[in-house]
């Protein structure tokens, strides 16, 4: 064993060697970093996103075990009553909870105001179930201020903080709902909370808590509360569910907290996903920089060989070096990481709040998972890289190794293995996709199988355009193009990987681009078939569970009644109860033209009316039927009012507005079995020949002074695109890091090139090349690379957003989106490519121009 | 005896912010909602309520339901029960209600008027008490909910004051029969009562037509049914018994708190074997001397009420018993005298730990009364409250 470790003397000159390539080793070291950075960024953002959601449930869950809840309306307040009357001994640790979100404006005609969270409690009921701390002196008068002072809130001393707000101030408070705000209410702070420890600190960030009748109050929410929070014995539990009518449940209070951490799972993993392709590329920035210590060092270690040093001290030599940039460049990465994390989370926290639930999270968490985890991977993934290299620069012949075109040779053959290879990696792949099943992980196991499939096709493609390109190149541009394109080939173990990592950076944003196109064209045809009213009302204020106010019948017939007006389709969105747990519902009442919205799979919405409106069964989504596994003709049941009833799937349509899939159903036969005839929005269909923006001017005048909002479906399209555009904000970013980590590995393995190249540019000098014509050479050079890799990146992209759109979308959230290519997308990725190249390969040719060829000839 | 101890929290609350006044305050976070007791300490005075300072007419059945108009008011029942099996037990069931501020002026609403169900300016508190002789046990419960929502409140037609599961509710336009429910989980144990009534006897105002003077300006408007025949179920540790006895209903309101020099009081309602009742409390002052607004009344066989004022008795305090939990010296059996209508009776408690044990501490218990009316013998039974002993008062 004594000869496996290298001696200090083979490890110092392993550590000079890293001295005297300070760009070199700055770069890999860079990549490592930068690829570590998105990582661990992506980690603790989600991490980040993941414990605030945490939090949030726990805090205002408090001690309680249970919860009792109800359908989309909440629990009805009598039940409270009911249960604290019963005299059964566990009911009286029960508190009743409301929660809602709203912005509040401490001085409107200043600063913008903020999002909060309303906690609504009745005080007399809290103790068993959470506790509360206010600073000295506060506990009787906010005890009895909740109920005499109107408004009264008690805020966190984080928000109390913020914005200046002390005991005495009075601030608005408007209610948040899914697409506007609500009328508002003058709140009066009657104390501040001071938390008891971190975690209530956190948690209580945005927290305006009130009692109970404010919180009806200002969220408009009378008669019902959102949940009873208990905290109960088996007995007692027992006891409980006997007495609560049918459509109220009784729940544990882990439940909920799993139930809304589901719905953001395959987001999440999504975004981990993303992170990891960023890593793939940082991981062939290191193989490259590795590839080229040991290529350079070649006469060196054939000079060690020569002196007896052992094979594998070699080997260590080589990981070695690569460890050390790993962990360099892994430490740099984790603070990189964290500062990348903190602008991530707001982007994540945006989707997540446009997407799923209402969240806010301000802070970023450390968990030491998501260190160790980066850190894990910017070292082993520069060992691992650095492996190939390794062996490589142990199996150097003692003499072969004194002749560089030894290699070149040796790697032009094994450029066909590695294509072989490729090949099998890529039907692999596509086995893979293959498989029955339904599972995300394999979907993404195959993609970066088959992308690493196509990488090791690179080299060859890489002589094969050089071979090609050397004849055109020299009848365009004479000799130095022939020399341009020739050298490309000729250096075929520095280009071969500079031109996959380009080509896997600049293929991941085309592919993720695709993607977002395809979805987005994919939405734009579907909202031109589904927002068909001319135009729609709703209440200014609705909040994402649908239990914002409704129409008045009032609003309703004066909407019915305008002459325009043709025939109206209404719709009421509730969230409810069913054998396959909480499913969005909607009651819909169109008429046949109106029914045409619809686009159903393998039916037409004429087959389907008939049966829809007489209550027959109801249709559901894409995404619902795929979720669970429905198809036309099985059956679920549904949670009404008071009674569970099965239903019959009739259809399944086409729908992007969610990704958990949603229930239509008649509004008849929804209002007879839910006792619900609120109506949330209605579409207005208008007489042929009518103007709509006279008619929507008509309303709005007549709405005036009702919190009524009238519009056209052009509007509408509009917001939900912006609404979209905003949620993919994050992907944009992550292509650029892609980018970025992409051009590190470019620019490095240029001018790791270059700097090789050193003595034969020297001897081009000598033979009286100009320094503008080394510098056409050079650019020559490097523009060929980027459009190699660029062309390449086209197949590879296209084959990655089919991947994405067809296989990861589908599995993720079971939307069937057309792939649209856009050839303007293929262009930029194109110039993206050929862009980076040059700019990369920009400072090592000057830096090689600078040096005095005289000098460069003398050095070996 | 009356539902004193509210009145006592509100001096209680005095004497503390006084005392607070002169330390400085502590440093340490307070729960937010800390104990309701609490709550009834930020007396925001009596300003904007009505008070009882004249005579009035009384009107029911409204009179039985609640007068937000007035700060407090309480719905008082103790009584006296033997089992079939002879088993001896003494209840209290008390529900008060205390106004947290003004109701809003109809005419001028000061701000936007609050749509919620559970919007209410009236806090509810209930104090309920099971004695049980044989085990020598006292089991009490407090509890506190808002007037609002279901929760808790006080009708008129028909009658029903409820704290959650404790209710007195009638069934017609009529106060009796009347059905008392109370019930809770204690340290001592678990009970639940249930019981029918009917009164023996008509109402009697007390103090002067209804209008009960404490101080100089401060008054209640105060009736009472003084016998009132029960029968029903007690269920304690899982057993149940078949109960019936004798039971007094004290009704209250009013606006004024104790005197300053007043610091507490001792209450008697004894039922006689001779058919008359007598009520008589004695309010104390800071130098221990009784007020001379104490005063009683005999309710004689017909149910007419004779006024006995403070110099037609003597009171003479015979043992004293320590609270091994609080600390307070309460009296515990004493000898009480009105000559002028020939009655020399001694009072002595069923049990000497009748104390409740909850956020505000008083001896409320169930007492059997020895001695003779007019030199015959005389026994009986009822009920003495012991409020204003705490160490810290005295």
């Amino acid at each position: 064993m004594r000869d496996f470790w290298p001696t200090p003397l083979l490890r110092r000159a392993a550590l000079r060697h890293l001295k005297r390539r300070p760009w070199l080793a700055g770069l890999t070291t860079a990549g490592v970093a930068l690829a570590v950075a998105v990582v661990v960024g992506i980690d603790l953002a989600n991490a980040s996103a993941e414990r605030a959601f945490r939090l949030s449930v726990d805090d205002v869950a408090g001690r309680a075990t249970h919860q009792i809840v109800a359908g989309p309306m909440g629990v009805d307040e009598e039940v409270y009553g009911k249960l604290r009357r019963s005299g059964i001994a566990d009911a009286r640790s029960s508190a009743p909870v409301i929660e809602g979100r709203g912005r509040i404006d401490p001085a409107p005609d200043t600063a913008k105001g903020r999002s909060v969270r309303m906690l609504g409690v009745d005080p007399w009921a809290e103790a068993p179930v959470r506790s509360f701390t206010t600073g000295p002196a506060g506990g009787a008068e906010t005890l009895t201020g909740f109920l005499t002072e109107s408004g009264a809130v008690a805020v966190s001393s984080q928000l109390a903080a913020g914005w200046g707000l002390e005991k005495g101030d009075r601030f608005t408070f408007a209610p948040q709902g899914a697409d506007g705000l609500q009328p508002s209410t003058e709140l009066v702070v009657i104390a501040v909370l001071e938390p008891a420890d971190e975690r209530q600190r956190r948690a209580w960030e945005d927290l305006l808590l009130v009692d109970i009748s404010t919180a009806q109050d200002a969220l408009g929410r009378h008669g019902r509360l959102d949940r009873i929070d208990l905290v109960l014995s088996d007995d007692g539990s027992s006891q409980i569910a006997a007495l609560l009518p049918e459509g109220v449940r009784l729940r544990t209070a882990s439940a909920r907290a799993g139930a809304l951490e589901e719905m953001t799972q395959a987001f999440r993993l999504n975004l981990t996903a993303l992170s990891m392709l960023a890593m793939l590329v940082g991981m062939f920035l290191i193989y490259n920089a590795m590839s080229f210590l040991v290529v350079e060092r070649r006469p060196l270690l054939g000079r060690f060989r020569a002196m007896g040093v052992g094979r594998r001290q070699i080997l260590v030599m080589v990981l070695f070096e690569a460890a050390v940039l790993g962990v360099v460049g892994s430490l740099l990465g984790l603070v990189l990481g964290q500062v990348l994390a903190r602008g991530l989370l707001q982007l994540i926290t945006q989707t997540i709040n446009d997407l799923y639930f209402v969240l806010s999270v301000r802070e970023v968490s450390r968990p030491f998972a998501s260190l160790a985890l980066g850190s894990l991977l910017g070292i082993g993934g520069a060992v691992l890289a650095a492996l190939g290299p390794a062996l490589e620069a142990s199996g150097v012949q003692p003499q072969s190794a004194l002749r560089r075109s030894a290699i070149e040779g040796k790697e032009r053959r094994r450029a066909a293995g590695s294509a072989l290879l490729g090949l099998v990696l890529i039907a692999a792949g596509g086995l893979l996709v293959a498989l029955p099943g339904r599972s995300l992980g394999l979907g993404f196991a195959a993609v970066f199988i088959g992308t690493l499939g196509f990488a090791a096709l690179i080299p060859l493609a890489t002589l094969a355009g050089s071979r090609l390109l050397t004849p055109v190149a020299g009848r365009l541009f004479g000799h130095l193009g022939r020399m341009a394109a020739r050298d490309v080939g000729a250096a075929i173990s520095r280009t071969g990987i500079a031109v996959a990592a380009l080509t896997i950076a600049v293929a991941t944003t085309l592919g993720v681009a695709i993607m977002v196109s395809s979805f987005r064209a994919t939405l734009v045809d579907w909202l031109e078939i589904t927002l068909k009213a001319d135009l729609y009302a709703s209440p200014t204020a609705q909040d994402g569970r649908g239990s914002g106010p409704p129409l008045s019948p009032a609003q309703l017939a004066a909407l019915r009644g305008h002459p325009a007006v043709e025939h109206v389709s209404t719709y009421r969105r509730v969230e409810t109860m069913s054998s396959l747990g909480s499913v969005q519902l909607h009651a819909l009442h169109a008429e046949a033209p109106a029914f045409e919205v619809f686009s159903f799979k393998d039916a037409t919405p004429a087959d389907i009316f008939p049966r829809f409106r007489a209550g027959d069964g109801v249709v559901i989504s894409e995404p619902f039927a795929y979720r669970h596994g429905l198809r036309p003709g099985d059956t679920f049941d549904l949670l009404a009012e008071d009674q569970s009833r099965a239903f019959e799937v009739l259809a399944v349509f086409y729908d992007y507005a969610s990704d958990r899939g949603l229930v239509m159903i008649d509004s008849g036969l929804y209002q007879q079995l839910w006792r619900d005839d609120r109506i949330q929005s209605v579409g207005l269909y208008l007489k042929p020949g009518s103007d709509a923006d006279r008619v929507v001017a008509d309303l709005r005048s007549r709405f005036a002074d009702e919190d009524v909002q009238i519009r056209p479906n052009r509007e509408l399209r509009r917001i939900s695109l912006a609404i979209f555009d905003r949620t993919f904000r994050i992907t944009d970013v992550l292509r650029a890091l892609a980018v970025a980590v992409a051009f590190f590995g470019v620019f490095s393995a240029l001018m790791a090139l270059q700097l090789e190249r050193g003595r034969e540019l020297a001897v081009l000098r000598a033979l009286g090349l100009e320094p503008k014509q080394v510098r056409r050479l050079l650019t020559a050079q490097n523009a060929l690379l980027g459009a190699l890799a660029g062309v390449l990146a086209a197949p590879l992209g296209v084959a990655m957003a089919a991947m994405l759109v067809f296989v990861i979308n589908k599995r993720s959230f079971g939307w069937t989106l057309q792939l649209t290519v856009e050839p303007t997308a293929l262009l930029q990725s194109l110039a993206l490519a050929v862009g980076s190249a040059l700019l990369a390969g920009w400072l090592p040719a000057r830096r090689l121009l600078q040096r005095n060829p005289a000098s460069a000839l003398r050095e070996e | 005896m009356s539902g004193a101890p509210l009145r006592c929290l509100v001096y209680t609350a005095v004497v503390l912010l006084v005392s607070a006044c002169g330390n400085p305050p502590s440093e340490q976070d307070v729960p937010a909602f800390s104990s309701p007791i609490d709550a009834l300490t930020v007396d925001g005075g009596a300003k904007g309520f009505a008070r009882a300072e004249t005579v009035r007419e009384f009107v029911f059945p409204e009179d039985h339901g609640p007068h937000p108009e007035f700060l407090t008011e309480w719905w008082y029942f103790t009584g006296n029960l033997i089992s079939a099996e002879g088993r001896r037990f003494g209840i209290q069931w008390t529900i008060f209600r205390r106004a947290l501020a003004p109701e809003p002026d109809p005419e001028t609403p000061d701000t936007p008027e609050p749509q919620s169900a559970w919007a209410t300016r009236q806090l509810y508190m209930g104090h309920m008490a099971l004695t049980d002789v044989e085990s020598e046990r006292h089991l009490a419960a407090e509890r506190f909910a808002r007037g609002a929502a279901g929760l808790a409140g006080a009708e008129i037609r028909p009658f029903r004051v409820w704290l959650e599961d404790w209710s007195a509710t009638s069934e017609g336009d009529g106060l009796w029969p009347l059905t008392l429910t109370s019930g809770a989980s204690t340290k001592a144990g678990d009970f639940r009562v249930e019981l029918m009534l009917e009164t023996e006897k008509p109402m009697v105002l007390q103090g002067d037509r209804g209008l009960s003077q404490k101080h100089e300006g401060g008054a209640s408007y105060y009736y009472a049914f003084t016998r009132i025949g029960a029968r029903g179920h007690i269920e304690l540790d899982g057993r149940r018994f078949e109960v019936e006895g004798q039971v007094w209903f004290d009704r209250e309101w009013s606006t004024s708190t104790l005197d300053s020099e007043q610091s507490g009081w001792d209450w008697f309602s004894l039922q006689l074997s001779d058919g008359r009742e007598l009520m008589f409390y004695q309010l104390r002052q800071s130098d221990g001397s009784p007020h001379p607004m104490s005063a009683g009344s005999l309710i004689d066989v017909d149910g007419k009420k004779i006024h006995i004022p403070l110099d037609q008795a003597e009171l003479e305090v015979l043992d004293r018993w320590r609270s091994p939990k609080g600390g307070s010296v309460y009296p515990s059996r004493w000898r009480l005298r009105i000559p002028e209508h020939g009655l020399d009776l001694e009072v002595i408690p069923v049990l000497e730990d009748q104390e409740l044990e909850i956020a505000f501490r008083y001896w409320e218990g169930a007492v059997d009364v020895d001695g003779t009316a007019d030199g015959r013998a005389v026994q009986g039974r009822g009920y003495v409250e012991l409020v204003g002993y705490l160490p810290s008062e005295t």
